[in-house]
């Protein structure tokens, strides 16, 4: 693909879109769900905070949050919040009074079965599921009549760093696309009645320039302790959790390329687990010369707020493209139709005509994504490289819906799909598989994300080389049950993230293939992966979550069937204690555990993670897991995490040459003195 | 005729006593530069800004506190001999390099986007000692110890020099748990730089005599 449209342009596009996004007018957030109709008042949410630290990259989120019955009867609170992505959660707790209860993952016909008895029994319980890729939801039952209950989640991201940017969001935002739940609950009650805080605390082994959290720029105290040290807290009255808060950090400039290992293992025996994040300075050179695209706009009902904006945003880029390109704008709702029949060269008269056309576009129907995108695959030139660019914020519900299809139509066509997801209920798992697929990728875009940003960043990929056949390979240890092994194509700027367990100690070797511009590229470094390291326990949950997607992924491509999917994935979740599609957190009082035969495994691993990281919070400095500090795979000279493209950095002395330098003064101090006094 | 106390005053009291402000306030102003927030990145050289004078402001700047730390206690160490050996040519040595080492950056690095610390200016007053050493006169003699010494002092540095020009690895570097790249050739100018300040020969000069251990007792 070569580089067609101007920076400037997307940025309009982006901005634009930003803006539009930002306007939509129907927002709504997480919160207590209140049936439609119900004589009740809405339980209301006292206060909401939240507590996240991002650390030996992987960010631990916990949310605390008081609900309050204003009715005279017991009521049951439905709490929902957007699913964020990769989340493995991981405890649940509820507060009554001076009492807690604490969650345990069983199986979610089993929670469901077990929560439902407690409940009709008139005891305290709670149950948090998972709604496929677009929420968790929490039962509280009861929350007593002009009483307090208090609940308590926590769950875990692993964090990725884009082109040197960190970014955490904390999602809130509903993305509006599921109408039949809207219409049965309403209204939902996102207000905060008392107080809503969000602390923040990032240690990062590696400098960080700056830290931001867009929409809070009053609200926000930011502590800076150390250069990779910082607490950031935002904290407001009356807020409604309608709106995502997203996190940025900056790390500094000219990072080196590195390679991170991040072990956790209990003993000698016994598999360790690791997260492994390659960071690989290379410096792809941008495209140039003509190419083809196809914007693939959706243009369905839910879209209605957005469209406008999505329009004047493409008007925006088309006319900016240079005359050598060509485009093609394919809209889809219940149906795909071509805008602009065929390719056409995107010269001044054709702009013009197409930015008329896009003018006119109406919202309206359901979501056709596979009409869409068959659409947009018709009519290449095999000797030019083509970009579908495809927007959408929802689930695709009409036509073709099966993932297996998706894949394979993808997989049929030389071309890559670059995909962003407007919002929080957009369905990410079938965008993973469409665009991994064409080895594009896929971007979320929350209302409270610096578009401009989010978007330039993925620019910078789609407008520059990438790395081809990429492959990874560990040997010298035994490792197994690995993931992200086989990236395919590596972008600029990105950060490949991997999940494995390791049998037995000892020095290993990772070596990255790559193809670059047609010219084999091999990067090699040498590590250690250790007996024992028990810093990081969360790792096994992590690692135990991207399992699990790879399961959904193998099902969804049609490699695995979906019966031996579901069951390795319930495994997973009730040994790791995850809740997933087929397991749900059941929240009881010991008692009630002990009654219902349920083994306290939870309990076990909770205790593990806290003593860990009340041992990290204590720990004054970040640790730094890199490890290829002894043979470096990217040379110094082409190292770059930013978009400056270059490394750089010092000259730089060491303790020892320090000494040296001292020896030698002190050296040198003794003979100058002793020759004058001599010759004094 | 001037006096002994007069030669001093006019030929090393004020060089000395400027070059020590001048290393004190170099020394300040990169612990001050570290501590305010987004100073290093503001004062930095940076290919993409395009400022020159940024070049001279670079060497104030450091990625951590460790890389300053090492930085500067060379720095202190290196500054108090070389005010006590060449304090004619110590704002020399520091203006020269300080423009030189950016300056090679910018021409013969252009995958370098910036570039920050001290160590290149350690390196110059490394230069400037052993070129100081050099020159020292002992027992009357033009050789002695002092120029043992700087053969030695010169000599490692260039064996580092070697080793690093063949093997592409930095020698008695950080930077290998540290947060940026390292720039060997600021050394390798750094440190040639400082030579040639040092042992340039004045029209004035008749030799270097070593001087009394404790110089200032002479005020």
């Amino acid at each position: 693909m070569r580089e067609a449209v101007s920076m400037r342009s997307l940025q309009r596009f982006v901005i634009t879109l930003g803006l539009g996004l930002g306007l939509a007018a129907t927002v709504n957030g997480a919160g207590t769900l209140t049936p439609k109709g119900s004589p009740d008042q809405p339980i209301q949410i006292r206060d909401h905070h939240l507590e996240v630290t991002l650390n030996n990259g992987f960010a631990r989120s916990e949310v605390t949050q008081t609900f309050f019955n204003p009715n005279d009867k017991d009521l049951e609170a439905v709490y929902r919040f957007p699913l964020p992505k990769s989340a493995s959660l991981s405890e649940v707790t509820m507060m009554l009074g001076e009492r807690e209860i604490h969650g345990e993952v069983v199986e979610k016909e089993k929670a469901k079965t077990i929560y439902e008895n407690e409940k009709y029994a008139g005891n305290d319980a709670g149950l948090a599921t998972k709604n496929g890729y677009q929420s968790f939801d929490f039962q509280v039952h009861p929350v007593r009549a002009k009483s307090e209950t208090q609940l308590r989640i926590v769950y875990y991201q692993p964090l990725e760093v884009d082109t040197g940017i960190g970014r955490f969001v904390y999602s809130l935002e509903e993305g509006g696309t599921d109408e039949v739940a809207a219409s049965f609950w309403n209204p939902v009650n996102s207000k905060v009645e008392g107080a809503f805080s969000a602390a923040f605390e990032l240690k990062s082994a590696w400098p960080v320039a700056d830290v931001r959290v867009p929409g809070f720029e009053k609200e926000m105290v930011t502590d800076k302790l150390a250069d990779g040290h910082y607490k950031v807290r935002v904290e407001k009255k009356d807020h409604s959790l309608t709106g995502d808060l997203v996190f940025y950090y900056r790390l500094a400039e000219n990072l080196p390329g590195r390679v991170e290992l991040i072990p956790f293992r209990k003993g000698e025996s016994g598999p360790g687990t690791f997260m492994m994040v390659v960071t690989p300075g290379l410096d792809l050179k941008p495209l140039t010369g003509g190419a083809d695209y196809v914007f693939v706009l959706d243009t369905s009902g839910s879209m209605q707020t957005k469209l406008r904006v999505l329009t004047d945003g493409v008007s925006r880029v088309l006319g900016k493209m240079q005359p050598r390109d060509r485009y093609r704008i394919v809209t889809f709702s219940n149906s795909a139709a071509d805008l602009t029949i065929g390719w056409k060269q995107a010269d001044e008269a054709n702009v013009q005509e197409t930015l008329r056309q896009i003018a006119g576009l109406q919202s309206g129907g359901s979501t056709n994504l596979y009409d869409g995108l068959t659409l947009a695959m018709k009519d290449l030139d095999d000797d030019r490289a083509t970009s579908v660019i495809l927007v959408t914020d929802g689930v695709t519900n009409t036509g073709v819906v099966d993932p297996v299809a998706f894949h394979k139509l993808t997989k049929s066509h030389d071309i890559r799909i670059f995909g962003f997801l407007l919002g929080n209920s957009a369905n990410w798992p079938l965008m993973r598989t469409v665009c991994d697929a064409s080895g594009g990728f896929y971007a979320g875009v929350s209302n409270a994300d610096d578009i401009l940003g989010q978007i330039l960043q993925a620019k910078s990929k789609v407008l520059h080389e990438c790395l081809h056949d990429a492959e990874l390979s560990i040997s010298g240890v035994k490792t197994f049950n690995t993931t992200g092994l086989l990236p395919g194509k590596i972008y600029r700027g990105q950060q490949l993230v991997m999940f494995g367990q390791y049998e037995g100690a000892g020095e290993a070797e990772l070596v990255l293939k790559a193809r670059m511009t047609g010219e084999d590229k091999v990067y090699r470094t040498k590590f250690r992966f250790p007996e024992k390291d028990e810093a990081n326990p969360e790792l096994e949950r992590l690692w135990a979550m991207d399992q699990i997607e790879q399961f959904e992924l193998r099902a969804n491509t049609g490699v695995m069937p979906a019966s031996e999917s579901d069951s390795a994935i319930a495994d997973l979740g009730v040994k790791y204690q995850l809740v997933t599609d087929q397991t749900s957190m059941l929240v009881l009082g010991d008692d009630a555990f002990a009654r219902q035969g349920v083994e306290r495994r939870n309990q076990q691993r909770v205790a593990i993670e806290r003593s860990a990281q009340a041992t990290r919070a204590a720990a004054p400095q970040p640790v730094s897991y890199r490890v290829d500090t002894a043979q470096q795979p990217f040379t110094p000279s082409a190292a770059p995490s930013h978009s400056s493209g270059g490394g750089g950095g010092a000259g730089a002395l060491s303790p020892l040459s320090a000494v040296a330098i001292a020896l030698f003064a002190a050296l040198a101090f003794g003979l100058t003195g002793r020759s004058k006094q001599k010759n004094a | 005729m001037h006096t002994r106390k007069q030669r001093f005053v006019v030929t090393e009291g004020c060089p000395l006593l400027a070059g020590i402000l001048l290393a004190v306030s170099l020394g300040l102003l990169t612990v001050a530069v570290q501590c305010i927030h987004g100073l290093p990145e503001a004062l930095q050289w940076s290919r993409s800004d395009g400022v020159e004078w940024t070049w001279l402001t670079s060497h104030l700047c450091h990625w951590s506190w460790n890389h300053l730390g090492w930085d500067l206690f060379a720095f202190g160490l290196l500054s108090m001999l070389c005010l006590r050996l060449m304090p004619s040519r110590y704002a020399a040595c520091l203006l020269v390099s300080s423009v030189l080492i950016p300056l090679e950056v910018q021409v013969h690095q252009p995958l370098i986007e910036s570039y920050r610390g001290l160590s290149g200016l350690d390196t110059a007053l490394m230069g400037m000692l052993v070129a100081a050493l050099w020159r020292c006169s002992s027992d009357g003699h033009s050789w002695g110890p002092p120029q043992w010494l700087a053969l030695v002092g010169g000599g490692s540095f260039l064996a580092k020099t070697l080793y690093e020009l063949t093997t592409g690895d930095a020698v008695f570097v950080a930077a290998a748990s540290e947060p940026f790249v390292t720039v060997i050739s600021a050394h390798q100018v750094g440190f040639m730089s400082g030579f040639w300040v040092g042992i340039v020969r004045m029209r004035y000069e008749h030799g270097l005599e070593c001087p009394n251990p404790k110089p200032m007792v002479i005020l």
